[in-house]
């Protein structure tokens, strides 16, 4: 320190480090020449000592501040969802070693398994991202999967281009903005596997439903409540994720019979099928969000919230999260 | 990074159970954490609602990612990454429909200013150093604070963790760590430094004198 005798001892005013560079000081963040400029400053200079100090002071007022507990609601809110999950997940396991070996039997003739899993991935994992595919969709099981299990997925991937092939059927005869989403899944499905379009096209006559149903709940959704309202809905409608018991269409396609349902207009189900990157939704909802006309879109772990007049190429969305 | 008070299996041992198919097990290893990891919740977003948003979907991510935990950190560790992630995924969706959040941070800074505690200066003290007027300010101020450096310094000054598992949590270096801190504990200054925390008064600055300032030099 004797050999730092600077002219800011003789003139303190001058040259005061400011706030930041005290405050790396003190976090041991300024080493060699300029760590000991500043030691010998705040040693001899009271105004700076005292700032010094007043950082510690904040430290302190912020550790002074007791850490909230979660709140009754919050808890019972997060109990509850990680108890769907749970209860979901456990669905899911015994969809996987019970239901699906009964499907498996007739899909095993008609499908090209080993074409069809990477196509149904390929859908979900574009848009679902890695961190929500966990449980729910038996398809997702990437390593490994036990014969029976790779053969339901491709019934899935099956379905999943016969909704887009139905769409595209709605598309051409409206020829409004579905029809570029919806046509361009077609293709797309086409290049990864053209025996699949047959099979989708073969089906297509027997099921006559379109890809979804929309329902009419009155749910006045909220933000703060958005997931655990969707969860409510996905319940009432008994769309169990992995839950592939009830028959081939995703359970959205079903119509319940405890909500009003309609199929949807060209222009909605461009719209959804859009967002959803053709994956047939769990749910469309039309209800209220924040107050105001919505349709509330879910898929295994994302909802879309869209205004009335969504279309695939204006989506008009209104808010999009997590599930 | 096993709560000493919780008696029974680990933390890790409760995220293998639930991974192996135990249904009770991740909201045993929730129930075990919830405080801290509200708590960095509500201090990272400074909003209840989102912090519940935040905290909720942090929650189903780590419910349903438990099996891609590889063992290299603590769990708690990871559970508290994931929070904060999804805490400052909010504050990154939020300016598009927030109305809580102060639209522009001057305007609070001027409010706070008016009231006589700009000052950065410890001989012009608060008359009023009460817990809930250290809540109130400590919250304020920390909206000052851009998310990234209000993280870091949430986690290392107001619950007190140290600054390398701090790092572990945010996936960074502790010298950014300790820069955040640094640059949040100065742009905090002028807001909290009359505040001095609970009983933490310096000896050489009485809390007597700290409430009448005219009688200071007495």
């Amino acid at each position: 320190m004797s050999g730092l005798h600077h002219p800011e001892q003789r003139h303190p005013e001058r040259r005061h480090p400011d706030a930041t560079a005290l405050a790396e000081y003190r976090a041991g963040l300024a080493d060699g020449l300029r760590g000991r400029r500043l030691a010998a400053h705040v040693a001899s200079c009271a105004r700076c000592a005292s700032v010094s100090d007043q950082l510690a002071a904040v430290s302190s007022a912020l550790s002074s501040v007791p850490a909230p507990p979660l709140p009754d609601s919050v808890e019972r809110r997060i109990t509850a969802a990680l108890a769907t999950e749970a209860a979901l997940a456990t669905e899911a396991a015994h969809a996987r070693e019970a239901g699906l070996a009964r499907e498996a039997v007739p899909a095993r003739e008609a499908v090209p398994a080993r074409e069809a899993v990477p196509a149904r991935e390929a859908g979900l994992a574009r848009d679902a991202g890695p961190a929500i595919v966990a449980a729910p969709a038996p398809s997702k099981r990437r390593v490994r999967l036990p014969r029976p299990v790779v053969v339901a997925s491709a019934v899935a991937a099956c379905l999943v281009l016969f909704g887009a092939v139905y769409l595209f059927g709605l598309a051409r005869t409206s020829a409004g903005p579905a029809s570029s989403a919806a046509g361009s899944s077609v293709s797309s499905g086409r290049s990864v596997s053209s025996p699949l379009a047959g099979v989708a096209a073969r089906a297509a006559p027997a099921g006559s439903e379109p890809a979804f149903f929309v329902t009419a709940s009155g749910t006045r959704y909220q933000p703060a409540t958005l997931a655990t309202q969707v969860r409510a809905q996905l319940a009432a409608l008994g769309t169990e994720p992995g839950s592939t018991n009830s028959g081939a269409l995703p359970a959205a396609a079903r119509p319940s019979s405890r909500t009003a349902s309609a199929a949807p207009s060209s222009t909605l189900a461009g719209c959804v099928l859009h967002l959803t990157n053709q994956v047939p939704p769990r749910l469309v909802d039309r209800a209220t969000y924040q107050g105001k006309p919505a349709y509330v879109i879910a898929v295994p772990g994302r909802v879309w919230v869209v205004g009335p007049d969504c279309t695939a190429s204006n989506p008009d969305l209104i808010s999009s999260m997590g599930l | 990074m096993v709560t000493p008070d919780a008696p029974g299996p680990s933390d890790a041992d409760l995220l293998r159970s639930h991974v192996a198919g135990d249904s009770a097990a991740f909201g045993l290893l929730f129930q075990r954490h919830k405080d801290r990891l509200w708590a960095v919740a509500l201090r990272t977003t400074c909003d209840p609602e989102d912090a519940a948003d935040a905290l909720q979907e942090a929650m189903i991510s780590a419910f349903r990612r438990a099996k891609d935990f590889r063992g290299d950190s603590a769990v708690t560790t990871w559970l508290h990454r994931i929070v904060v992630n999804a805490a400052l995924d909010r504050l990154r969706r939020r300016p598009a429909r927030s109305v809580s959040w102060p639209a522009d941070p001057d305007a609070l800074e001027t409010l706070l200013a008016q009231d006589g505690r700009g000052e950065p200066s410890p001989f012009v003290p608060s008359a009023r150093p009460d817990s809930i007027d250290t809540r109130l300010d400590v919250d304020a101020a920390l909206r000052l604070l851009p998310a990234q450096q209000r993280a870091a310094l949430v986690l290392v000054d107001m619950l007190g963790y140290p600054v390398a598992e701090v790092a572990a949590i945010l996936g960074l270096s502790e010298g950014t760590v300790k820069s955040r801190c640094a640059r949040g504990r100065a742009r905090l200054l002028p807001y909290l430094a009359h505040l001095r925390g609970d009983s933490a008064a310096r000896g050489n600055r009485p809390v007597t004198d700290a409430v009448s300032p005219e009688g200071g030099g007495g």
